[in-house]
């Protein structure tokens, strides 16, 4: 059996997009012939990633990581199909990872919304209790981004969770959405924006980071 | 001029020579915009850790993808087909983020297409939530809910002797999540018993209270909402407030409740609660 290859703490980003040999494809090519070992040996390769990614995401004591890290690795193998090399498998295991996370992210940022909305049943909240890491952080900015991530329209939100979440630089958030250089760097540019607005909006935060309201 | 972005994922990846770093430095300096989303980026690093049990966890979320994929007759949820979708979408590189979203949302279950503002709450996810308050008194004070739900058929519960705190409370979310409050009290009262002191059982008075508070068991949901709150690190006291507000009012208790709603607007004043415990306070 494979080591399950947990890299060492304040690891590296997940792997960014680099054009050169994908060690994957060989065992990708196998997976979509039905060759259940190497199944087992591909999604064993990119699960520790795929946790990662969730984990940054949603919170590493988030109830949902282990779910959230299962239906993205079955969306990967799902997606093997379609898949046409734009980047390597790992890479691509990580945007489906990221895309799952944020799609749990702002589903429980709505469901909180409406419960707040009708009295009646706010009931809802308690499913998608804060995350405790979250709150103990008081005066962080993890859960700021986090939050953002679930309320900025998607293209933002995607932006800030590949640059500021995972650390891809321009060309790789590029290439994970397909959008033009440009078009990226205006999306970074507003959600940053929104990050500030965020900082300035909230007492605490101002203090600590000696930011003007 | 490098993109001051790239200086900043670069530097994350230490990859920056002196200069660069010099540069980076005096963007931050300048850029409060640059500056915050720098120290974001490190403090979403520095909470990278492998935690114990994580091979344990790869190793079930493997089995279970194999599993999934390999049974016969095998039947994916809506939710997958909906990731899967997501999955299509994300390996073209000319995808958009728009029509993914509508696709993503319409086929785990938001089929009141057309694409709403804001994510929808998936039909799934709405049959599985807590069924309305009911009015009758508590009579299982001490009792748990009767078993009248299946068991989930997914087998992905570890084998009784490997179970740990961690995976007793990942099988009583999933329990909970799913649809099962029977199987989700039995499963976070089995935590609290063999693992009291844990996080998880910590965690779990939360999920409990309102389980039993649904379940007709206010008392004894009540017992769980002031457990938590009595916790050093009570992180989650709102929602804790709340559930007990809710119990109070269940057992009759119209003034106790009334002054933890006082309680939430006056402590908690930005919490998701606040708006619902103020509006609950203007009524007499």
């Amino acid at each position: 059996m494979l080591r399950l290859a947990f890299r060492s703490p304040r690891s590296d980003p997940p792997a960014p997009p680099v054009r050169q040999h994908d060690e994957l494809a060989t065992l990708a090519d196998a997976v979509q012939k039905g060759d259940v070992a190497a199944l087992r040996t591909f999604v064993t390769a990119i699960v520790p990633d795929l946790i990662r990614v969730v984990r940054r995401v949603l919170g590493a004591n988030h109830p949902d990581v282990e779910d959230t890290a299962y239906e993205a690795a079955h969306a990967v193998v799902e997606g093997l199909k379609a898949f046409r090399g734009e980047s390597t498998f790992r890479y691509f295991a990580c945007r489906v990872a990221v895309l799952t996370a944020m799609n749990v992210r702002r589903k429980e940022s709505a469901q909180k919304r409406a419960a707040a909305r009708d009295y009646s049943d706010p009931d809802a909240l308690y499913e998608n209790v804060a995350d405790p890491e979250e709150r103990a952080a008081a005066a962080a900015l993890v859960p700021v981004v986090r939050a953002l991530v679930a309320t900025l329209p998607e293209p933002l939100a995607e932006a800030l969770t590949l640059h500021v979440i995972l650390g891809y630089t321009v060309a790789e958030l590029a290439a994970a959405s397909g959008a033009p250089l440009e078009t990226v760097r205006s999306r970074l540019r507003l959600a940053k924006q929104a990050l500030r607005k965020a900082v300035q909006g909230d007492a605490r935060l101002r203090e600590v980071f000696e930011v003007e309201p | 001029m490098t993109d001051s972005d790239d200086l900043s994922a670069r530097a994350r990846r230490l990859e920056l020579d002196d200069g660069e770093l010099n540069s980076l430095h005096r963007t931050l300096e300048s850029s409060l915009e640059a500056r915050l989303a720098h120290r974001a980026g490190l403090e979403f690093d520095a909470g990278d850790a492998v935690r114990p049990g994580d091979d344990e966890l790869a190793r079930r979320i493997v089995a279970r993808v194999v599993t999934s994929r390999t049974r016969p007759g095998r039947r994916r949820s809506h939710r997958a087909w909906g990731i899967a979708a997501a999955a299509l979408c994300a390996g073209t590189a000319a995808a958009a983020i728009g029509p993914l979203t509508y696709l993503v949302r319409s086929l785990i279950g938001a089929h009141d297409a057309p694409p709403p503002p804001e994510p929808a709450i998936p039909a799934q996810a709405q049959s599985t939530s807590i069924p309305p308050i009911r009015d009758r008194d508590d009579e299982l004070l001490a009792a748990p809910a009767k078993r009248t739900d299946p068991a989930p058929a997914r087998p992905t519960a570890p084998t009784r002797s490997s179970e740990t705190a961690a995976n007793l409370f990942a099988s009583a979310n999933l329990a909970r999540r799913e649809g099962h409050p029977a199987q989700a009290i039995s499963s976070y009262e089995e935590l609290q018993h063999r693992y009291p002191d844990s996080a998880e059982s910590r965690a779990a008075d939360i999920s409990l209270g309102m389980l039993l508070l649904d379940a007709g068991s206010a008392a004894s949901a009540l017992r769980h909402f002031e457990r938590y709150l009595r916790a050093p690190s009570a992180d989650l006291a709102p929602e804790a407030l709340w559930g007990k507000s809710r119990a109070l009012v269940r057992l009759g208790r119209g003034d106790d409740a009334r002054a933890i709603w006082e309680l939430i607007v006056n402590r908690y004043p930005d919490c998701a609660y606040a708006k619902a415990a103020s509006a609950k306070l203007s009524v007499p």
